[in-house]
């Protein structure tokens, strides 16, 4: 997510709900009670946050055909509009008009066609049965989760503080620019975290620690614990890896305690593409590594910034696939006030990344590889069928996210899994079973004719060698799509590199159609839950309101901790990374990161805010 | 009491295809037995959104958010209600396919209460449903099912 100069001013300048040093270590059930009386203050008020101005339909252009209408809002003063979706030139795009700012018109979707193709998996989710809130405004001021939200939480954020030792150019979020410090305590976090679970029809499963950077609080391992304890079968932690590449200890302490994953950010192969964690990154894979922990890759893509490096990414990540368990990337956000020049600078899609990935993998990884994240619900039609229960599923919407998954030769080459599964006819096979289930076939009866018929869907000839053994890959796809089985699940991705995408909307693409299907939420301190694209899309009237109502001020963070926030700045030291024989192996073969001198590396980190010591 | 209900007509094929039409006929309980509100009939005005989730996130699970994708045609009915227990029942066209859903509201002074609504993504078995409704909507089963 990329801001631009903050809008404005936050609309209603909440004071701090309550004095956050004298309810911390009040129980979670009282924490609680306190969070929810809190709550309706801090919602998105009308007139106030936002207008209405639903009144005409913006028009369309010669060359123009209509896709579609939806809600939108305007990207400065956030009020709610009218929009239309159509293609032009084989190009999706957004356009509105807001009555006090004028027009916007924005690229949706950068390739019609696969815009078609993953319309057709759209699948919607079953609702939340237990709203958090009263259904009072309309969407998306209405977080929630409102009775219309149509998914349930596939993975849940929670921001154990907004503290960070980086000062990333960009950001406006972490605790010394904010003027306060968002860490909530543990009794608090584990209301936050009960809250999520007691969704129905299907409670939170997933849950990510996130921040600012959650490894800068010292009981991080406590709150990976405490989510475990509380029935999160998967954890997440999100950092930028630098203290995990100084301190192997922590990682070991991580999974011991339940860590299922690290999620790290990893923006490109080079210090210029990627000046977050360039240097430390080898040495955080390294910790990862004696620790056995996974880590996912996370790069953001920008137009004219890293896209030329996306293949590279997805190599690196093969290069470390004992290790690196998925490649998840993500299009731009570009939140704030940005001009329409320097976005299309900086704009890209989900089909734009496909492209280059195709472009700059030979081949290898085609654009057909993908699939829309809801490609995958039938597998929970099915089983859901078979178990009468109400299932996990994936039900966002079409144009938020894809993904495949890659296997490799012991000659470098890429194989996506679509090259010999047939995907589609899986899918489709599973979704007719479910169906005659419904209509009374036995579910023994379907369990065999799924097993039956699953041979016809891979040709294991085309599968890596690893496969080459039929019976036992078909065996895997049974476990994982039948029985549902967790560690046949594991295997597989021990197997492959996921690769994943999501594009987290922004004020100037929004489609209220997409946030009401979301699946990846916040869980807020005062218990909402609110989708990560109304959450960080609106800071000023979620994020930064809640968090700042439940906040202390850095004098009484300091006051409590000893620690001075001021000090809390990491100072890079280059010389010292790039002379090690981690860095020099963690990038051979990818990037010829050994011929950069010395100079070229202080001035990229330094240009992106992290000081180095000379 | 004014009671507010919609019939409306809509059709979209994104983000999914939608092909609903739904008509709602309002009842009052009176003394065991269903009474049919007389309701006044006007357009749809952006006034009704809020009201218009209220009624179907839940039940059909759409929103005015769902409904501007496509063709919309609905009629708002605004239904006097004298008694303290409102039966909405929505017969729903899902493309095509057929379904009833009930609606319980109880006014206790002044205030509505929704005490129940059919949910199209977890409807059970009827005979469960129509004990539940007919014991918070004080009308027997038999009297439901003449609806
Ligand atoms: S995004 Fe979801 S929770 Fe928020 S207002 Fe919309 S439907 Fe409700
Ligand atoms: S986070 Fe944003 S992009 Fe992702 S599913 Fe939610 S609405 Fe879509």
């Amino acid at each position: 997510m990329l801001s631009g100069d903050h809008m404005r001013p936050p609309a209603v300048e909440e004071a701090r709900a309550i004095k956050y040093p004298e309810v911390r270590d009040l129980p979670p059930e009282e924490i609680g009670r306190l969070a929810r009386s809190i709550a309706p203050r801090l919602m998105p008020k009308p007139g106030v946050d936002y207008k209405l101005y639903l009144g005409s339909r913006p028009e369309l252009r010669e060359g123009e055909r209509l896709l579609s209408y939806t809600l939108s809002v305007c990207p400065q003063c956030y009020s709610l509009l009218v929009a239309v979706i159509f293609e032009r030139d084989g190009k999706v795009y957004e356009r509105k008009v807001c009555p006090e700012h004028g027009e916007f018109e924005e690229l949706y979707f950068g390739d019609y066609a696969t815009y078609e193709r993953f319309r057709k998996w759209q699948r919607d989710g079953k609702g939340v049965w237990t709203p958090n809130v009263k259904l009072e405004a309309l969407c998306p001021y209405n977080c929630g989760l409102c009775p219309r939200h149509k998914s349930h939480t596939a993975l849940l954020n929670l921001v154990a503080t907004n503290r960070c030792s980086l000062r990333c150019w960009y950001c406006f979020f972490y605790a010394a620019k904010a003027g306060y410090v968002y860490e909530p305590s543990l009794n608090h976090i584990r209301f936050m975290l009960r809250e999520a679970r007691r969704m129905l029809p299907y409670p939170a499963v997933a849950v990510q620690i996130t921040g600012g950077e959650p490894l800068m609080r010292d009981d991080i391992v406590d709150i990976v614990r405490i989510a475990k304890e509380e029935g999160y079968k998967h954890v997440q932690v999100n950092t930028e890896g630098i203290r995990l590449a100084f301190d192997p200890e922590l990682a070991v302490k991580l999974r011991e305690a339940g860590t299922n994953v690290i999620y790290m950010s990893f923006d490109g192969v080079t210090p210029f593409t990627n000046p977050k964690n360039h240097w430390e990154v080898p040495y955080t894979l390294e910790n990862l590594r004696r620790a056995r922990l996974g880590v996912v890759l996370v790069p953001t893509v920008i137009r004219g910034y890293n896209l030329h490096e996306v293949g590279a990414i997805i190599r690196f990540g093969v290069k470390h696939a004992d290790i690196v368990r998925g490649v998840n990337m993500q299009p731009v956000s570009i939140v704030g006030r940005v001009p329409r020049k320097e976005r299309e600078k900086m704009r890209v899609t989900i089909p734009d990344v496909l492209l280059e990935i195709e472009k700059q993998t030979d081949g290898q990884i085609r654009r057909e590889d993908w699939y829309p994240v809801p490609s995958v619900v039938p597998v929970s039609r099915f089983i859901e069928a078979i178990t009468g229960r109400p299932q996990f599923e994936l039900t966002t919407h079409f144009a938020c996210g894809a993904a495949t998954y890659i296997f490799w030769d012991d000659d470098g080459e890429l194989i996506p899994i679509t090259r010999f599964v047939d995907v589609e006819g899986l899918m489709q096979l599973l979704e007719r079973e479910a169906e005659e289930i419904r209509k009374g076939k036995s579910k023994y009866m379907a369990m065999l004719s799924v097993l039956l018929k699953l041979s016809r869907y891979v040709d294991v000839s085309k599968a890596p060698k690893k496969f080459k053994s039929k019976r036992k890959f078909l065996k895997y796809i049974y476990k994982i799509l039948v029985r549902h089985d967790y560690s046949s699940l594991g295997e597989f991705h021990y197997q492959s590199l996921f690769l994943g995408m999501m594009h987290f909307q922004d004020p100037y693409n929004y489609d209220v159609s997409r946030v009401q299907r979301c699946e990846i939420h916040y869980v807020m301190p005062d218990g909402r839950i609110v989708p990560f694209c109304t959450f960080n899309v609106f800071p000023e009237l979620y994020r930064d309101r809640a968090q700042r109502a439940f906040s202390y001020t850095i004098e009484e963070w300091e006051q409590l901790t000893g620690k001075k926030l001021s000090e809390e700045v990491y100072v890079r030291n280059i010389k010292k990374l790039i002379r090690g024989e981690p860095y020099r192996r963690a990038y051979e073969g990818i990037a010829d990161v050994l011929s950069i001198p010395y100079e070229e590396h202080v001035k990229a980190s330094k240009r992106f805010g992290i000081p180095v010591a000379e | 009491m004014r009671i507010k209900a919609f019939s409306f007509e809509a059709k979209a094929s994104e983000p999914r295809p939608i092909d609903v039409k739904v008509e709602t006929r309002v009842y009052e309980a009176r003394r065991g037995r269903a009474v049919r509100l007389s309701c006044a009939e006007r357009p749809f005005s952006l006034d009704d959104a809020l009201d218009f989730d209220l009624e179907f996130s839940d039940t059909l699970q759409l929103t005015y958010a769902d409904v501007i994708h496509g063709s919309f045609s609905c009629r708002v009915l605004d239904c006097e209600a004298g008694g303290d227990t409102i039966i909405k029942v929505l017969d729903a066209q899902l493309s095509g396919r057929r379904v009833r859903l009930f609606i319980v509201l109880t006014v206790e002074e002044g205030d509505v209460r929704r005490v129940y609504a059919d949910r199209i993504t977890g409807l059970g078995e009827w005979r469960e449903r129509a004990t539940k409704i007919s014991r918070l909507a004080s009308l027997p089963p038999s009297e439901l099912e003449a609806l």
